[in-house]
C-alpha cells in the first residue's frame, strides 16, 4: 500500500538518543534460569531524543518546508507539531533516522506542549519521536544517505 | 499417548514448536507468540480475529493464514487473557475488553446479540502454526463505555445451565423450519423435512410467491399443512378436545378427551438402554361411562408420553401394579411422523415421541387420572450414533447401553441433546472410551463372589436436570474426564491406570535440580518456589460412600448399596476430631446408568479411594498447585499425568517424595504468560492394584466391626420385640421389658 506521510524536516537537529525496545515476557525458574518469549514484533520499537539547541525564528535561517512555503526553522517545527499532535491525535509522519539511514513512520509523543513547553522542551530534554507502523505499509525503507547539512 | 487432533501438517508444526522451546532453553531464539480472539459474527459481518497489533502486517506469514478474514487490533498490548481450561461444561468464562472508541464492537453486539462464537488461538509464526486454545460463546457487556467494549464469553458454545433433555410440553410446534437449513444432512438431524428450498421434493410452494416457503410461524397445524402438505411432523403437544358417543345396551353417553399437557412442567425424559419407566406424563385422558347406572362398567383411555422417540420397544405396561392387557394398550416408538394411536380420532400423532395409549376398565368417574400409577418397560433410543472415523457423516444408528456414544449423543442431539456440532468432538476419543468401558473387569458381588463384566453400560432414564449435571454424572459413573477443550476440539479421556512407558514419558516438571531442567516458576525477589500443596482434612474426607443404582434385577428401582467405609480413615477421621473413635464422613451418590451390583460397588469403591473425577480421595490426598512458563504448558490438558519433582514434597525423615506423579485437574493460563497447574496426586501403586482387568476392586462388604448399639465385634443379632401395636396413624414398639 502507498500512503504519503510528510517527511520531517531534520535540518540542524541533534540526536541525542536513540533506543529500542522490544515486546516479550519472562519467567524465572531460579538462580539464573529463565525462559522468555518475544510477544511483538521481533524488530522491537525505535524512539528517539532530539534537541535543537538554537531554533532561530529569523529569516536569516529559513527551510523550504515544501507546500508550506520558506518558514523560519523555529516557525517549521511548531507548525509541525501543531499539524501533527493538535490539529491530528499523533498523527503519522516520515523521518529519517541517522543511525540506520533508513525513513521511518514515527510520531511525536509528547502530547499538550504549549508554545513555552515547547520550546523548553526542544531546547533541553528533547522532543521523544517514536517509531510507528501503519497496516499495510512497508517500514523502515531503504537505507538512503542524507546529509544534515544545514548545523548552525 | 492420546491421539492428536490436529492435521498432520499442523502436528508437524506443533513438533517443531516443541523443538523450538526446547532450543530456547538452551540459547536458541526464542519462541515468538502472539495472541488472536477469533469471533464469527452471523452474516454478513462474519469472522473476525482480534489482536493486540496488525499481527499479519508483522508475521506476512498470518496474513496468510487468515486468507483474507479481518484483523483487528482492538486487545490490550503486552499481556493475554486469563484463560480458566477445566471441563467444558464447566462456569469458566474468559474477560474480553476489546477497544471500541469507534463503537464498531458495540454495534455488532447490538446487531447480533449474545451467543456469537469466540475462539481463542495462539499463533506461533515461526512455525507458522496457529493454535486454538479455548472456544465459547460471547456474553453481554459489563461496563463498556465510550472507549472499551468490556465483556466475558462463556465456556463452550451452548449454556450448560439448559435442562438436558429439553423439550417442553409445549402447545406449539418446537421443530426448527426445515428452510432454515442449509444442508439435507442438517435437515435430517432436525424434525421438519421441508427441503424445496434445496431441491427436493418434500414440501409445497408458497402459493403468494410461487417459490419455497422461508419461513414458518410453527403456531398451528394449518401452518404445517401449509407448507408440508399434512401435521405428520408437527412437533408439539397440543390436545385436540374431542367429544363422542359412547354405546352402552340402554342409551348411550357422552365422552370428551381432556388434556392435561398445560400441568406438565418438566421437559420430556430420554431413556437410554433398558429401563422400567415409572411416573409417566399423562397427555389426555377420556372418562367412558358408558352406563349410569353401572358405572362399574366404565373405563378410562389415557395417553401417555413416555419419552422422547425413537426407542427400540415398549412393553409390558403396568397400572397400578397390574399388567396391562395386550388388547388394551397400544405404543408408538416416537419414530418421526409416527402413525396416531387412535387414542380419538383426530388426536395428534405426537411425531418422535413414545406413546402409551391404554385403556382401563372400571368406575373411573371420581378418579383423578394423574394418581394412576403407570409403568411400561423401555428399550431405549435406537438412534444412538456410533461414528467409524473422524468423518462426521461415517457413521451408524443403533440402540446401545454404550455410556462413550450416549455422552455423545447427549452432547449432539438437535432437540433433546445440548445440539453441539459433531465436528468440535474428537471422534477417536469416543472409540476409545467405548472400548474401555467394553472390557471386562472383575466385579465383587455383594455375596462375596466375583463376575467379571463390561466396566461400564449405560443404561439411565435422563429428566429434568441441567445439562451440566447429567453430563458430570454420565462421567461420574463411567470414570471418565467430562469432555474439555483442548487445541480445538473437545476432548474425553478415560481416567484408568498408566502404563509404564506412559509413566515414564510424563513430562517432568521440577523447581531445583533435580536432574531435570527447572520449569517450575520461582519468585524473581525472593527466589521461592510457586509450588504450593494442600490435603483435605480428615475430618471432611469422606470415608462412607452410599452409592445408589437402577438395579436392572428388580425393575431399575433405585437401590442403595451397604456404605462402602474406609476403617482406617474413619480412625483418622476421629483422631482429627481429637479422640480414639470411628467417625463416619458420609458422602452419597447416585451412579446415573449403572444397574448392576458388581458396577456400583466397583464405582463407590474408587470414589472413595480416588474422589470424583480421581481429584481427591482416601488414596491420594495430595493436590499441588504451581505456575510454569505457557511454552511448558502447552501440552497440558485435564486429566494428563505428569510427574513433579520437589523438595518441598520429600519428606526429609525418610527421603522420600511420597507422590510423584499427579493429574493435571485445570490449567490457568495467566496474562503474563504464566500457566497455573493444579493438579492431583496419583498413587502409582494403588492404580497397578486395581485398574487390572483380572484383579477385582477391593468389595464392598458390609463392615464386620460396624454394629450401632452393640459393642465393637458384636455381630449384629436380631431383636424381638415384646409388643408392637398398629393404631390408626401410628406404630407403637416396645423395645424392651424389664
Amino acid at each position: 500500500m502507498s500512503v504519503d506521510f510528510e517527511k520531517l524536516i531534520t535540518d540542524g537537529f541533534s540526536f541525542e538518543l536513540a533506543s529500542i525496545k522490544g515486546a516479550g515476557l519472562f519467567a524465572s525458574y531460579g538462580d539464573g534460569y529463565g525462559e522468555g518469549a518475544v510477544i511483538g514484533n521481533p524488530d522491537g520499537l525505535l524512539s528517539w531524543k532530539i534537541k535543537v539547541s538554537a531554533l532561530p525564528d529569523s529569516d536569516d535561517y529559513l527551510l523550504n518546508a515544501g507546500e508550506f512555503g520558506l518558514q523560519t526553522r523555529f516557525q517549521y517545527l511548531w507548525d509541525f507539531y501543531a499539524r501533527h499532535n493538535v490539529a491530528q491525535w499523533h498523527k503519522v509522519f516520515q523521518f529519517h533516522d541517522p543511525l540506520s539511514k533508513k525513513d521511518f513512520l514515527a510520531d511525536i509523543a509528547e502530547e499538550q506542549l504549549d508554545y513555552q513547553l515547547f520550546c523548553l522542551t526542544v531546547a533541553t530534554v528533547g522532543l521523544t519521536i517514536r517509531q510507528r507502523r501503519v497496516h499495510g505499509v512497508e517500514s523502515p525503507g531503504d537505507v538512503v544517505e542524507v546529509e544534515n547539512n544545514q548545523e548552525i | 499417548m492420546p491421539a492428536t487432533t490436529l492435521s498432520t501438517d499442523d502436528q508437524a508444526k506443533l513438533d517443531a514448536l516443541t523443538a523450538l522451546i526446547a532450543a530456547a532453553r538452551a540459547a536458541g531464539p526464542q519462541v515468538q507468540v502472539v495472541e488472536l480472539v477469533a469471533a464469527t459474527w452471523p452474516a454478513p459481518d462474519g469472522l473476525v480475529y482480534y489482536a493486540s497489533t496488525f499481527a499479519d502486517d508483522t508475521w506476512p506469514s498470518l496474513k496468510a493464514k487468515l486468507a483474507g478474514t479481518t484483523l483487528e487490533p482492538r486487545l490490550n498490548g503486552g499481556q493475554f487473557l486469563d484463560l480458566t481450561r477445566d471441563s467444558g461444561i464447566s462456569d469458566d468464562s474468559v474477560s474480553l475488553d476489546l477497544w471500541d472508541a469507534d463503537h464498531k464492537i458495540s454495534d455488532l453486539f447490538e446487531t447480533h446479540g449474545e451467543g456469537v462464537r469466540i475462539e481463542i488461538f495462539f499463533y506461533f509464526p515461526q512455525v507458522d502454526l496457529l493454535l486454538s486454545m479455548w472456544f465459547g460463546h460471547l456474553r453481554p457487556p459489563t461496563d463498556a463505555d465510550e472507549e472499551r467494549f468490556t465483556a466475558s464469553a462463556e465456556n463452550g458454545f451452548m449454556s450448560v445451565l439448559l435442562p438436558l433433555p429439553r423439550r417442553a410440553f409445549f402447545n406449539t410446534c418446537q421443530a426448527v423450519f426445515g428452510a432454515l437449513l442449509s444442508s439435507q444432512a442438517e435437515i435430517d438431524e432436525h424434525d421438519c423435512p421441508y427441503n424445496r428450498h434445496l431441491g427436493g421434493a418434500t414440501g409445497l410452494l408458497d402459493p403468494a410467491t410461487g417459490l419455497p416457503f422461508t419461513s414458518c410461524p410453527r403456531n398451528t397445524r394449518q401452518a404445517c399443512i401449509d407448507r408440508l402438505g399434512d401435521s405428520l411432523s408437527y412437533l408439539s403437544f397440543d390436545t385436540v378436545i374431542q367429544s363422542y358417543s359412547v354405546q352402552a345396551t340402554h342409551g348411550s353417553t357422552i365422552a370428551t378427551s381432556r388434556g392435561n399437557e398445560t400441568n406438565l412442567k418438566r421437559p420430556l425424559r430420554v431413556i437410554a438402554g433398558k429401563r422400567v419407566v415409572r411416573d409417566l406424563d399423562l397427555l389426555e385422558y377420556v372418562v367412558e361411562i358408558g352406563n349410569p347406572d353401572h358405572p362399574e362398567r366404565g373405563s378410562i383411555k389415557l395417553l401417555y408420553a413416555v419419552a422422547e422417540g425413537r426407542n427400540r420397544s415398549l412393553t409390558s405396561p403396568k397400572a397400578n401394579n397390574t399388567a396391562i392387557q395386550p388388547q388394551h394398550f397400544s405404543v408408538r416408538v416416537g419414530a418421526k411422523r409416527q402413525s396416531s394411536t387412535g387414542f380419538t380420532t383426530n388426536v395428534n400423532n405426537y411425531s418422535s415421541t413414545a406413546l402409551l395409549n391404554a385403556v382401563l376398565q372400571g368406575d373411573f368417574s371420581k378418579v383423578d387420572p394423574s394418581q394412576i400409577s403407570t409403568e411400561i418397560t423401555v428399550e431405549g433410543l435406537d438412534d444412538v450414533r456410533v461414528y467409524a472415523s473422524e468423518d462426521p457423516t461415517d457413521f451408524v444408528e443403533q440402540y446401545s447401553q454404550d455410556r462413550a456414544w450416549w455422552l455423545l449423543h447427549a452432547y449432539r442431539h438437535k432437540r433433546w441433546g445440548l445440539g453441539s456440532d459433531v465436528r468440535r468432538f474428537f471422534l477417536q476419543d469416543f472409540r476409545d472410551l467405548s472400548t474401555w468401558f467394553a472390557d471386562s473387569v472383575s466385579y465383587h458381588n455383594p455375596d462375596g463372589t466375583v463376575t467379571t463384566a463390561p466396566r461400564s453400560t449405560f443404561n439411565a432414564e435422563l429428566i429434568d436436570r441441567t445439562a451440566q449435571q447429567q453430563i458430570n454424572d454420565i462421567c461420574l459413573a463411567g470414570r471418565c474426564t467430562v469432555p474439555f477443550p483442548f487445541e480445538g476440539k473437545l476432548r474425553v479421556f478415560p481416567l484408568k491406570k498408566l502404563t509404564t512407558d506412559e509413566l515414564a514419558a510424563a513430562p517432568v516438571f521440577t523447581d531445583y535440580d533435580s536432574g531435570y531442567p527447572r520449569n517450575i516458576i520461582r519468585d524473581e525477589q525472593t527466589g521461592k518456589s510457586t509450588l504450593t500443596r494442600s490435603a483435605t482434612s480428615d475430618a471432611e474426607l469422606p470415608n462412607s460412600i452410599v452409592v445408589t443404582y437402577n438395579d436392572a434385577a428388580q425393575d431399575y428401582k433405585e437401590i442403595p448399596l451397604p456404605p462402602i467405609d474406609s476403617i482406617d480413615q474413619q480412625l483418622r477421621a476421629g483422631r482429627a476430631f481429637g479422640d480414639t473413635g470411628r467417625r463416619a464422613v458420609e458422602k452419597r451418590y447416585g451412579l446415573l446408568g449403572v444397574t448392576t451390583p458388581g458396577e456400583a460397588a466397583r464405582v463407590g469403591v474408587l470414589i472413595r479411594d480416588l474422589g470424583e473425577f480421581d481429584e481427591g480421595g482416601i488414596e491420594n490426598n495430595q493436590r499441588i498447585k504451581f505456575q510454569t512458563f505457557f511454552t511448558q504448558g502447552l501440552g497440558l490438558y485435564k486429566s494428563k499425568v505428569i510427574r513433579v519433582l520437589s523438595r518441598s514434597l520429600i519428606n526429609t525423615r525418610t527421603g522420600v517424595q511420597r507422590f510423584e506423579h499427579f493429574r493435571v485437574r485445570s490449567t490457568r493460563q495467566l496474562p503474563n504468560l504464566l500457566v497455573e497447574v493444579s493438579a492431583q496426586a496419583y498413587p502409582v501403586a494403588y492404580y497397578a492394584t486395581t485398574e487390572d482387568l483380572t484383579a477385582p476392586v477391593a468389595p464392598a462388604v458390609p463392615d464386620p466391626l460396624f454394629n450401632p448399639g452393640g459393642d465393637p465385634g458384636d455381630r449384629p443379632r436380631p431383636v424381638i420385640f415384646p409388643r408392637i401395636d398398629v393404631t390408626a396413624d401410628q406404630i407403637i414398639v416396645e423395645m424392651a421389658r424389664s
